[in-house]
């Protein structure tokens, strides 16, 4: 459904109430101006003309008056008076036509102007006939003169009613217009009424609504339901956001779905090298038990040896790995990035080696150490090595060199990563460390370049690419602040000699050692049992934490030696009932652990120099127990 | 297509000039509010025009109220006579007769946006009676002022008493008077108001009674100074009488002064006698078509019409343009050359100059100084 855009929208509501008002303003002013203009016009002369009736009544009222005294005996007196009161008819200014009024009004002022005329002559001759001494003359003149002050007030009148039906007239026209206006109001306030609605709706169905919808949509992604497709309720530029929003969301599930996936594969990887970590300890330790028999012939003792030697590298390799895909809580915020470098290519090696990419190593020596744990660094490399891997794989045949180079410059530490490659096309350069953009394909999330610079700015480095020259290969530069120089050790202060209770000498030897193992594996167990009771110690073996505390009652231990994960009761919660039970052999208690990053939960209530990974070897596990007795 | 339009427009307008050519263009029409013999000579200008052609074409038309001779000045009829003219369309008006008259009338006209020409009033108050109101004579205060320099200086009186009719006319003609006369050794006994109803004996009488005048001044109309020559010549009176313009009209003036009239000083805007050829040529036709001398406002409402004439030959007959053209003379157009002297409208172009005539044998010929 194709609709007009907000945008018109609003503009089409705004024209209306402009047109609206303006056209209701307009036609108002319209229709009243005439009508004011015309009460205007019919009042102000109104009042001109009644302004002149009254001036000119009262100067007949009080020159009559006085005419009257003129004629009374010693009038005579008064004549000087009346001719005064004569004299100012002038004032009256009778003749001045007064603009504005009907031509009945102009013509009654006019006869108004005559009769005022001829009252005034009138008394003149009033005056002079008294002054002559013909009183009786005088007499009728001044009662011609009053038959003209009553016509005057006649023709006031006439021109008052004449003048006041111009205004009726006005008024009238002013009560129509204004009947007229009041029907135009009433439509004004339906059109308002009608524009008003049609706004509210309008912001309601196109704006409130759709803003909702995102609002709700927002809030159901806040609650992790990344599911939300929102429907555009029109064709506008919510719909356009709304069509954003729901293709954001897909990207955020798509993403989401591929790192529940690498979550669970790195579980998954993590139980299986701890899995294969016990067969391998096993085959180790069997292969180390007959390479200790002196009577093993020469062939069979190489056979062995190859057997061990691949059985450690294995260890390696895993361990590796699980360090990798397993969070650890960070390590000491030291690191050796010449070490952390060799681990990264070794974790990568038998891909790299497998896809014909070569690899070198460039490492400076002197370096310092970086300020940062060494797990997040090799986080850090493994992105930027696989990353160069993969692009030296896409770019098909041709050099595939990668070489990591470390070197130290003003208080930092540097490592470059730099492959062969194609190099990053112009347009991918801008997004390489945007979370989820990725040119990859098959699979990748695309958070690897945003991580691994993430982790570099909160060590307070940084990550920065550079393309050296079209088709010149990729480089990664990693800046990492160097950690500060360890302080001197203090020399230690003297330490009084232990009591006799706490004198113990530390055995050199596992000679009459009582040693409690307790593992779940027999294949494993059996092996390292062998081997201590080969080295001197008195061994004895237990399935599980149960049947430890079991041995532990019928006859003390010097030392335990336990699998941290173990059916039954596993090895931390032996330590715990030992602390509880025999405190000092729990403080003297060792742990095997095949999974690395099972450490750091120990760890919390363990020392981790208590701990020993798996795979181990017999020597090494001799040296454990020695060193800790 | 746009060539058949343009031919077809010629057509029309080639068929629009023959009807034109027919005889049928509708007269260029002028009103005319005067009294029937006032009227008269702007007829002859009418006539005269005319005969030579119309204007631009045209023939002029005469609109008339007609107010028979001798009506008295009844300002409320003007109106009516006003409203009378204007129902055709007019390019201007010539009238009304007089100050009274014509600021009664001229309400209507500058409503109506029609030019009123006024040839003979002279009242203060028609400078200021509208845009579309002109007076062709000098108002009654510059007469007023006119008449007491004569007084004073010709006639060298002492004492006068001053007899005004109380309209605009004679207020505005007594305020001249006064002003030239006060401070200058001449004085003014009384100033008498009277109207057309007035018993004039009684208020001559009372204003003669101390003492008798060299002078009587009327600011009034013919009948009052008929009339008021005849009672100081029935009083035996050593005493002149020297009248506004309003009184030019004869023989009407030595009929109402019974043969009194003899040696009455008249102001008046022309002489017939005076004047160059332009005039000459006017009283000889005015003469032959009428059979009698021609007045001051005979002259005067022949240039009126004449003069509107020439303003519509020369702008058209639309009124505002007429009036601005008539605006412009002495200011941006030379003023016009008419019977009674050059006329122009501007400041200090002065319409018609003022002539003191004296009554000699029933006609009135200019003044001589001394008595």
């Amino acid at each position: 459904m194709r609709t007009f855009s907000i945008r018109a929208s609003v503009r089409l509501v705004v024209v209306s109430g402009v047109l609206l008002a303006g056209v209701t303003g307009g036609y108002a002013a319209v229709s009243l101006f005439p009508a004011v203009r015309a009460v205007q016009r019919a009042t102000a002369p109104l009042q001109a003309t009644g302004s002149r009736l009254d001036n000119t009544g009262e100067w007949v009222d009080r020159t009559a008056r006085v005419a009257e005294q003129a004629l009374e005996p010693g009038g005579p007196a008064a004549l000087d008076s009346l001719r005064g009161w004569l004299g100012a008819y002038d004032l009256l200014d009778l003749s001045r036509p007064i603009a504005g009024v009907s031509d009945s009004v102009r013509m009654v002022l006019v006869s108004v102007s005559a009769a005022a005329s001829r009252f005034a002559v009138t008394l003149e001759e009033m005056g002079a006939l008294v002054e002559m001494g013909r009183r009786r003359e005088a007499a009728a003149r001044l009662a011609q003169a009053r038959g003209a002050q009553q016509g005057l007030l006649d023709l006031a009148a006439r021109a008052q009613a004449s003048g006041l039906a111009g205004v009726l007239a006005a008024q009238r026209r002013v009560e129509v217009v204004s009947r007229r206006l009041a029907a135009v109001f009433v439509l004004w306030v339906a059109g308002s009424a009608i524009i008003l609605g049609s706004a509210v709706r309008l912001v309601r169905r196109r704006l409130e609504l759709p803003l909702r919808d995102l609002q709700d949509g927002l809030a159901r992604i806040a609650d992790g339901d990344l599911s939300v497709q929102l429907v555009p309720r029109t064709e506008d530029e919510i719909a356009a956001l709304t069509r954003q929003f729901n293709q954001m969301t897909a990207v955020l599930r798509s993403r989401a779905e591929a790192q529940g996936q690498m979550a669970a594969a790195s579980v998954l990887l993590a139980n299986a090298a701890h899995e294969v970590n016990n067969p391998l300890m096993s085959i180790g330790a069997m292969a180390e038990s007959r390479l200790a028999d002196a009577g093993v012939p020469v062939p069979a003792r190489r056979d062995l040896e190859e057997i061990l030697r691949q059985v450690r590298r294995a260890s390696r390799l895993l361990r590796g790995i699980v360090r990798f895909v397993r969070p650890a809580p960070a390590g000491e915020l030291r690191t050796d990035v010449n070490d952390v470098a060799r681990e990264a290519l070794e974790l990568l090696a038998f891909q790299f080696a497998a896809d014909g990419v070569a690899f070198a190593l460039d490492l400076a020596s002197g370096v310092p150490r970086a300020q940062v744990d060494a797990q997040s660094l090799e986080h850090i490399l493994v992105a930027l090595l696989a990353n160069a891997h993969e692009a030296l794989v896409r770019a098909g045949a041709g050099e595939r060199q990668t070489t990591v180079r470390t070197w130290a410059r003003d208080g930092a530490v540097c490592v470059e990563v730099r492959d062969s490659g194609p190099g990053v096309a112009p347009e991918i350069r801008e997004r390489l460390f945007v979370p989820f953009a990725t040119s990859r394909v098959g699979g990748h999330v695309g958070l690897g370049l945003y991580t691994a610079r993430r982790i570099a700015r909160e060590a307070g480095g940084d990550l920065v690419f550079e393309q050296p020259a079209e088709r010149a290969g990729a480089v990664f530069r990693l800046t990492l602040p160097a950690a500060p120089a360890r302080p001197p050790v203090p020399p230690a202060a003297p330490v009084a000699p232990p009591g006799p209770a706490e004198v113990r000498a530390r055995p050199t030897s596992l000679a009459g050692l009582k040693v409690l193992l307790v593992e779940d594996e027999s294949a494993v167990r059996a092996p390292l049992a062998r081997f201590l009771t080969r080295r001197g110690a008195s061994v004895r073996e237990a399935g599980d934490g149960e049947a430890a505390l079991a041995l532990l009652a019928s006859e003390p231990a010097d030392v335990v030696i336990a699998d941290c994960r173990m059916p039954v009761m596993d090895g931390v919660a032996l330590y715990r009932t030992l602390q509880v039970r025999h405190p000092s052999l729990a403080a003297r208690m060792l742990f095997l652990s095949g999974d690395v990053a099972q450490l750091g939960a120990v760890g919390a209530e363990i020392a981790a120099d208590r701990v020993l990974p798996k795979p181990l070897e017999l020597a090494e596990l001799e040296r454990f127990i020695l060193a800790h007795q | 297509m746009q060539r058949a339009v343009v031919t077809a427009a010629v057509a029309l307008a080639a068929a629009a000039a023959l009807a034109g050519c027919g005889g049928t263009r509708e007269p260029v029409r002028i009103g005319v509010v005067l009294p029937d013999d006032f009227a008269q000579a702007a007829q002859l200008a009418a006539d005269e025009i005319n005969d030579a052609g119309g204007i631009r074409g045209r023939r002029l038309e005469i609109v008339r109220d007609a107010v028979p001779p001798g009506t008295p000045d009844q300002p409320s009829a003007e109106i009516g006579r006003a409203q009378t003219v204007l129902r055709v369309p007019l390019a201007a008006v010539v009238g009304h007769d007089g100050s009274a008259s014509s600021l009664a009338a001229s309400p209507v006209y500058n409503a109506a946006r029609v030019l009123q020409l006024v040839p003979t009033g002279t009242s203060r108050l028609l400078q200021t009676a509208g845009p579309w109101t002109l007076a062709l004579a000098p108002n009654d205060s510059v007469e007023g002022r006119f008449i007491a320099a004569f007084v004073r200086g010709q006639l060298r009186a002492r004492s006068v008493v001053l007899f005004y009719v109380n309209d605009e006319y004679g207020v505005g003609l007594r305020d001249g008077a006064r002003e030239a006369l006060a401070g200058h050794g001449t004085r003014v006994l009384r100033e008498v108001r009277y109207d057309a109803q007035a018993d004039l004996a009684v208020l001559l009488d009372a204003a003669i009674r101390s003492e008798v005048p060299d002078v009587v001044i009327v600011a009034g109309y013919t009948d009052a100074v008929g009339g008021l020559a005849r009672l100081v010549r029935d009083r035996r009176l050593a005493t002149r009488v020297v009248a506004g313009d309003g009184a030019h009209a004869l023989p009407a003036v030595i009929t109402a002064s019974a043969g009194a009239a003899e040696g009455l000083y008249l102001v008046t805007f022309w002489l017939p006698g005076a004047g160059d050829s332009t005039a000459q040529r006017f009283a000889q036709a005015y003469r032959t078509r009428l059979g009698r001398e021609p007045a001051a406002r005979d002259a005067m409402a022949y240039d009126a019409l004449r003069l509107v004439a020439s303003a519509i030959a020369a702008v058209g007959e639309r009124p505002a343009r007429v009036r601005e053209y008539l605006q412009s003379l002495g200011v941006s157009r030379p003023r016009y050359q008419g019977v009674t002297g050059k006329i122009g409208f501007g400041a200090g172009a002065g319409p018609a100059r003022f002539v003191m005539g004296v009554v000699r044998g029933a006609v009135v010929v200019p003044a001589k100084a001394g008595r």
